[in-house]
C-alpha cells in the first residue's frame, strides 16, 4: 500500500509509529487544485515506496488535527520527519515542483 | 514521443467544448488537462448563467459533467502540464511534465490564472492566511474575520459565499465603484445592510500582518490621502482578476498585452492565432468577455476551424 487515509483519530498514532518519513496531504473534495496534487504525489510516491509514507487526509475528517497544525488551506502538503514537521507548502503545485521540494526535504 | 493528430491544452469550458466537438468529427483528439483539470470553474461555487443550469449548480460538478460527456465520445483526457513547446515547424512539439508528445494543429485554451499583488508579505503568507480560492479555504476561516481585495465578478463572490462562513467579511476595493455584475452588486449591498460584509472603497492592499502562526492583521493604504490602518483579521483573499497562461508560447506566437491574438472578423478560422494550425480558445484569447459561455462557444469554433486545416 503506497497510500494511507488519516483522520483526526488516528493522525498521532500514525505519526508516532511510523518510522520513514511522512509526506501529508491535506485535501478536500470541495477543492479544484487538490485533484491535481493529490495524483501528483501518488505518482512521486510510487516510484520509490519506501522512501517516505504518502498520508492522505481529508478535511471532512481531519479538522481538528488541521486546526492544531495550524493548516489554513488546502491542498497542504506536509512533511514529517520523525514525528516533527519540517516543511510545508500550500496551493496548487505541479509535479515536478513537488519532486523536487520533496527531494529537498527528504 | 506520442503523435496526435490534435491536441487541445486545457479542462475548461474551452479546452472540453473543443474535445466534444472536435472527437464528435472523429478527430480522437487527445486533451491534456494542464495544472488545474476543470480550470478556473473548480474553484468557484454556484454558477447561476449558464444556459440551462439548474439552481444551484455548482462549478466543480459542471466541470465533472463536461468531462464525461468528452470521454463518452472517447476524447483521451490525459493529466499532464505543457512546460515547453516548439510551434516553429509541424508537427508541433510538446513537452510535457509526464510525457512528449507531437501533433499536427494544436487548441491552446489554457485558460488564466489568478494574479496576486505581488507583495513580499502577501507571498510570505500564502497559505498561512492568504488565499487565492474562497471556496477551497473558506471553510478554515468559520466564525473568524476576513477580508477580500479586489472589485470584480470573482471579489464580490468570494465576498457574498465567505459571508456565510465567516463571522466578518470585508470587502476592500480601490475604486469607489464595483466592475461586477449588477445582479452581483444587488446580492452585495443587500449583505452591507444586514452587517455581515463591510465595504472599504478607494483602498488597497499595503502589507499582510503576522507571525509565525499566521495573518493576524492587514494594513490599507487610502487611495485618496495615502493615510494607513490597520484591519485586524485571520485571512485574507485575493481576487484582483486573472493573467493568462500564454508564458509557454513566448516569442512563438502574437500576443497582445500578454493573451494569444487570434483572427478574428466573420471570414471564418477566427480562432487561428500567428501560426497556421495553432488555434485558440477562452480566456486565453480574451481579455474583455471571458465568461464560461463565450469559452465554451470559442472552443466550439476552434474545433470546427481545426477540422477545417486538418481537411486541407
Amino acid at each position: 500500500m503506497t497510500t494511507v487515509n488519516v483522520t483526526d483519530s488516528n493522525f498521532q498514532a500514525l505519526v508516532s509509529n511510523t518510522e520513514k518519513p511522512l509526506v501529508i496531504d491535506v485535501w478536500a473534495p470541495w477543492c479544484g487544485p487538490c485533484k491535481m496534487v493529490g495524483p501528483a504525489l501518488t505518482n512521486i510516491a510510487q516510484v520509490d515506496p519506501e522512501r517516505f509514507q504518502l498520508v492522505m487526509a481529508n478535511m471532512e475528517e481531519f479538522e481538528k488535527s488541521a486546526d492544531e497544525l495550524n493548516v489554513k488551506a488546502t491542498p497542504t502538503v506536509l512533511i514529517f520527519k520523525q514525528g516533527k514537521e519540517v516543511a510545508r507548502r500550500s496551493g496548487a503545485l505541479m509535479k515536478s515542483q513537488l519532486e523536487k521540494w520533496i527531494n529537498e526535504h527528504l | 514521443m506520442r503523435h496526435e493528430k490534435l491536441i487541445i491544452l486545457g479542462t475548461g469550458p474551452a479546452g472540453y467544448t473543443a474535445a466534444l466537438y472536435a472527437s464528435r468529427a472523429n478527430l480522437s483528439p487527445l486533451l491534456i488537462s494542464g495544472n488545474l483539470p476543470g480550470g478556473q470553474l473548480t474553484t468557484t461555487t454556484d454558477v447561476d448563467n449558464w444556459p440551462g443550469g439548474q439552481v444551484g449548480l455548482q462549478g466543480g460538478d459542471l466541470m465533472t459533467a463536461m468531462q464525461e460527456q468528452v470521454e463518452r465520445f472517447d476524447t483521451e483526457v490525459h493529466y499532464d502540464h505543457i512546460v515547453a513547446a516548439d510551434l516553429s515547424k509541424r508537427p508541433f512539439i510538446l513537452t510535457g511534465e509526464q510525457d512528449e508528445y507531437s501533433c499536427d494543429a494544436l487548441i491552446i485554451a489554457t485558460g488564466a490564472s489568478a494574479k496576486y499583488l505581488g507583495l513580499p508579505s502577501e507571498q510570505a503568507f500564502l497559505g498561512r492566511g492568504v488565499s487565492g480560492c474562497a471556496t477551497c479555504d473558506g471553510f478554515f476561516y468559520k466564525g473568524k474575520e476576513v477580508a477580500v481585495i479586489g472589485g470584480g465578478n470573482t471579489a464580490v463572490e468570494e465576498a457574498l459565499y465567505l459571508s456565510n462562513i465567516a463571522k466578518q467579511v470585508t470587502l476592500i476595493h480601490r475604486r469607489d465603484t464595483f466592475k461586477s455584475e449588477k445582479i452581483l452588486q444587488d446580492q452585495l449591498y443587500r449583505k452591507v445592510k444586514q452587517g455581515n460584509i463591510k465595504l472599504k472603497l478607494n483602498a488597497t492592499l499595503n502589507e499582510v500582518l503576522g507571525d509565525e502562526k499566521g495573518v493576524s492583521a492587514i494594513r490599507l493604504k487610502s487611495m485618496i490621502d495615502d493615510s494607513t490602518e490597520i484591519l485586524e483579521l485571520d485571512g485574507v483573499f485575493i481576487a484582483i482578476g486573472h493573467s493568462p497562461n500564454t508564458g509557454l508560447f513566448d516569442q512563438q506566437l502574437k500576443m497582445d498585452h500578454g493573451y494569444l491574438t487570434i483572427t478574428g472578423g466573420n471570414k471564418g478560422n477566427l480562432t487561428q492565432t500567428s501560426v497556421d494550425g495553432v488555434f485558440a480558445a477562452g480566456d486565453v484569447a480574451d481579455q474583455i468577455y471571458r465568461q464560461a459561455i463565450t469559452s465554451a462557444g470559442s472552443g466550439c469554433m476552434a474545433a470546427l476551424d481545426a477540422e477545417k486545416f486538418l481537411a486541407e
